[in-house]
């Protein structure tokens, strides 16, 4: 297994250094520099280009680059144009956020899909199946943000039951009320993502175990006497779980993509509201980490997914 | 006993038996296409000046009042004109993207999987790569960078990202054909690799593309209306629904204002699953298909 | 009794549920096996000699089958039994051999671990004896470093070995009904006739009696008591085996054989029954329905009502009347 974790480590390298060129170049191509919001309109426009040439920006993109990354890896991002912050300290802030409600997010996920599937592929071909395949068709197809508004429309003004932005209330004090505070803002955008996005994990369970029940090992099972509890826990269910662990990796860079527009919609304050703000603003240094933030993610999200599978499945373990 | 004639049942009587047998495609396929009739042909009565035009003084009129059906918006714009014109856009960027990325797709997916051998390996290696970056987030920087924004720029970028997936599944569909007895012989009696691939794989695919299709052109209005709710899809003055119901991000216009972008939710919502209903028609008969081989 | 049957089937008919309504899949089907007994039973696919091995094991799905008849295992009548003595009965008097190693192997589980979990539904073996059974079962059918296979997984094994696997699991708790589903068609030439030995071997020392079901003759020459053989769902002939080969007389039977190469065939053509075999819903059970594919033999032959099977001599069934008057299509 290790020999297999190491091939997929080398292979993150070049995947890595790909990604950091494509951003290198996706910002390259966007207008401004450090300097463009520093001086106002008398400066001379001489010793703008004196500054620009001390700080490497006329350097070649080769040496460029590789101060980037050099600086990057130290955790120095550059500064935000806009918060004249340095850049880290800007996405530290809404770090945590961010992984809070996606971690939540990732549970209800996992909860609700995999309650469904198993109630599906007990009943398959009943009501309550064909509902719920219905219901995860319908979820896929439509946009997120749909699900968002009338969530916070219907949950949040409509019913009252749920804040409708922020993280945390004004007037929250100590560390209980302050912490339930927080999970009470991150209940409806949790619970709002967890429910549309079991579509994936949802139907490769449910055929998963419709699959492996007409498997000849099941039959063989049965042959030698294993009851049907036993057969469904030890042989089916097991084994149908193993195409999920794989996606669970990509599950993760999913639900940071997703949270560009829950965030947004939710004011909520965290890497993925920000990343539009930064947008909107022009505040490029932070647009472009957070965009190599994402793609090292998904890299690593990759990985992850590799290691597990071949932590689960023998047959990839052990060739 | 007579014995049923064997003819393998083209795609357009299978299509045409499963929908006069489907009653809710039926309804499903009809609504769609009057619907879509009538946003274009609408669409070419609505003056330039309904959307551009501000005026203050009608703001925020609620529906039925002056002759707006559904009332105004901030500007005083009547909603149900831009919800017509946004409509069209929203689709013709949709309709679009799918079509284009079908294309790219397919021909992509077929030659690889059908000539395999190392330039499958390293194409696929990219095709892989490219599935795992974060796409809406590259949408969205390169919509605002790009010079002379327009909204062809917006189709190509969402083209140039989306096509990776389709590749994928066409290449699948491919391989399998590759390995069947009528291509092997093909092959041995000296036809030529190009039409192999486009007389003969890509007829076999078209049952596949056509569910690929309907499902991508739902994803796609949600794709653009998602980038032109966050105010990146389709330049300033160019409704989408999206923008219409960028409204709603605003808790006054929210609940107190609903008629302006309860439409066009209510449009996307009607549209895709109106798309839906009629691809499931469509997989049932791609299902057979496959299975009478 | 110590030769008591260890499997009765009496008239057993099965039906499947296709498209709302019954099928009849076999009818009226009998055999019996005692201990020490190989048995064949012969047909090609869609025969229904797998349809009547599921059946006696129960393993059959209960909301889309229906059998009549009568099955009795060790004196038990196993047809109305319920699920839960069904997982008694499975593994510990039954044992079945699956066609398919690697498909009949939970490609999750070590190899211990699977032959474990036989054992430790049943009360033939305590726990503290799993460990040396494994071993003692690896060893019996013929593996060698058995702690290590006991460790390994499925895909790791030869398919050979993996059969072997699927044996051992089947003889885990020693029954003495053993029900081998082609055991040997997904195998090498080789490795079949080892597995076939592996059988006898078994037989030998368990006493056990085999339903053998096959579609290869050279399998049933080689290892069986008594044959049976099937077409559409019935019994056409059943004898022992000597016999069988020495005095085939239903025309199925000797068509069989006639196709079958052999070394003392002189001829360079090989043998082709005409015909396909019927499919479910084309089959009639009032007549034979094998005399559809010859049809150069008289139309008041081919058509005789409800043949019924008769000993024409002792221990030999044939069912019909085609088989006195039969002859192939190119002889005189």
């Amino acid at each position: 297994m290790w020999k297999t974790i190491l091939r997929r480590l080398l292979i993150m390298i070049p995947q890595l250094f790909i990604v950091s060129v494509l951003v290198f170049f996706l910002a390259k191509l966007m207008p401004g520099d450090p300097f463009s919001g520093k001086f106002g309109p008398n400066t001379d426009p001489a010793q703008i280009a004196a500054l620009r040439k001390a700080a490497g920006l006329d350097d070649p993109w080769t040496v460029q680059y590789a101060r980037w990354i050099g600086n990057a890896v130290h955790g120095n991002f550059g500064d935000s144009f806009q918060l004249k912050q340095p850049v880290a300290r800007v996405i530290g802030a809404r770090l945590g956020n961010t992984v809070w409600l996606s971690l939540l997010a990732l549970i209800g996920t996992y909860v609700t899909a995999i309650t469904m599937a198993l109630v599906a592929a007990r009943r398959e071909n009943s009501r309550t199946d064909h509902a719920l395949v219905v219901y995860n068709s319908l979820i896929y197809s439509l946009p997120a943000y749909l699900f968002y508004l009338f969530g916070i429309f219907i949950f949040g003004y409509t019913l009252g039951w749920f804040p409708t932005s922020g993280t945390v209330s004004a007037d929250a004090n100590g560390f209980f009320p302050v912490l339930g505070s927080r999970l009470y803002h991150m209940i409806l955008p949790a619970l709002i993502v967890a429910l549309i996005s079991t579509t994936s994990t949802f139907s490769y369970l449910r055929s998963g175990i419709l699959d492996e029940s007409k498997q000849d090992y099941v039959k063989l099972a049965r042959a030698k006497g294993v009851p049907e509890n036993r057969i469904f826990s030890r042989h089916v269910l097991r084994n149908a779980f193993l195409p999920i662990a794989s996606t669970m990796g990509y599950a993760i860079t999913g639900i940071f993509g997703g949270m560009i527009i829950a965030e947004t919609i939710f004011s909520f304050p965290g890497i993925g509201s920000l990343f539009v703000q930064s947008v909107l603003t022009r505040d490029y240094p932070v647009v472009t980490t957070l965009v190599l933030f994402n793609g090292v993610l998904a890299v690593l999200g990759g990985l992850f997914s590799d290691i597990i599978m071949s932590a689960v499945d023998p047959r990839i373990r052990i060739s | 006993m007579e014995q049923a004639k064997k003819t393998a049942p083209t795609l357009r009587n299978a299509l045409r038996r499963e929908f006069q047998q489907d009653q809710v495609a039926q309804f499903a396929i009809i609504l769609l296409l009057l619907l879509t009739v009538a946003i274009f042909v609408g669409a070419l009565f609505v003056p330039k000046t309904a959307y551009t035009d501000v005026n203050i003084m009608n703001q925020y009129l609620p529906p039925m009042t002056d002759g707006h059906i559904f009332g105004t918006d901030n500007g005083g714009k009547d909603i149900f004109s831009l919800l017509v014109v946004a409509a069209r856009n929203s689709l013709t960027i949709a309709f679009f993207v799918t079509v284009l990325i079908l294309a790219l797709g397919t021909i992509g997916g077929l030659v690889t999987g059908y000539f395999g051998g190392v330039f499958d390996l390293v194409f696929m290696r990219f095709i892989d790569f490219m599935t795992i970056l974060p796409v809406m987030m590259i949408i969205i920087v390169l919509v605002t960078v790009i010079p002379h924004y327009n909204m062809w720029s917006l189709i190509i970028i969402m083209t140039l990202l989306g096509w990776f997936n389709t590749v994928r599944l066409i290449r699948a569909r491919t391989l399998v054909e590759v390995n069947r007895d009528y291509v092997r012989a093909s092959k041995t009696s000296g036809t030529s690799n190009l039409k192999i691939i486009f007389r003969e794989i890509f007829p076999n695919l078209s049952s596949l593309i056509i569910v690929e299709a309907t499902l991508m052109f739902a994803g796609n209005i949600g794709l653009e209306t998602s980038l032109s709710f966050l105010g990146f899809g389709l330049p300033a003055n160019t409704p989408s629904l999206g923008t219409l119901i960028n409204y709603a991000t605003d808790p006054e216009t929210m609940t107190g204002k609903p008629w302006v972008w309860i439409p066009a939710a209510v449009m996307i919502l009607l549209y895709t699953v109106l798309i839906m209903m009629i691809g499931q028609a469509l997989r049932r008969v791609a299902d057979q298909r496959q299975s009478l081989g | 009794m110590s030769d008591a049957e260890l499997l009765v089937a009496k008239n057993v008919s099965v039906s499947f549920k296709i498209h709302g309504q019954y099928v009849q899949a076999i009818e009226d089907v009998s055999l019996s096996v005692r201990p020490n007994e190989v048995v064949a039973l012969v047909g090609e696919s869609g025969s229904g000699k797998s349809t009547f091995a599921t059946s006696i094991i129960g393993l059959h799905d209960l909301t889309l089958t229906q059998v009549t008849g009568q099955i009795l295992v060790n004196q038990r009548d196993v047809l109305n039994l319920a699920p839960a003595e069904w997982t008694q009965v499975r593994g510990a008097e039954i044992g079945m051999i699956f066609q398919d190693p690697l498909a009949a192997l939970n490609p999750l589980m070590k190899i211990g671990d699977q032959i474990k979990e036989a054992l430790a539904v049943h009360d033939v073996y305590q726990e503290p004896q799993y460990n040396d059974r494994v071993i003692e079962l690896l060893n019996q059918v013929g593996i060698p470093f058995p702690e290590r296979v006991a460790n390994e997984f499925p895909h790791q094994l030869s398919g050979g070995m993996r059969q072997r696997v699927v044996i051992a699991l089947a003889i885990a708790n020693k029954p003495k009904l053993i029900i081998a589903d082609e055991p040997t068609t997904a195998l090498d030439a080789t490795i079949q006739a080892q597995i076939l030995d592996l059988l006898q071997d078994i037989q030998a020392e368990n006493g056990a009696g085999i339903i053998l079901i096959t579609h290869d003759l050279s399998v049933v020459a080689e290892v069986a008591d008594r044959v049976a053989v099937m077409y559409a769902g019935q019994i056409v002939e059943e004898a022992e085996v000597g016999e069988l080969f020495a005095n085939p007389k239903h025309p199925y039977t000797r068509s069989l054989l006639r196709s079958n190469p052999s070394l003392d065939n002189e001829s360079d053509e090989l043998y082709v029954i005409q015909g396909t075999v019927p499919g479910l819903t084309h089959i009639d059970h009032h007549r034979d329905m094998f005399l559809d594919r010859t049809p150069w033999l008289p139309e008041d032959v081919r058509q005789e009502q409800d043949p019924k099977l008769a000993e024409i001599t002792p221990g030999h069934w044939v069912r019909g009347n085609a088989w006195r008057v039969f002859k192939f299509a190119d002889e005189d």
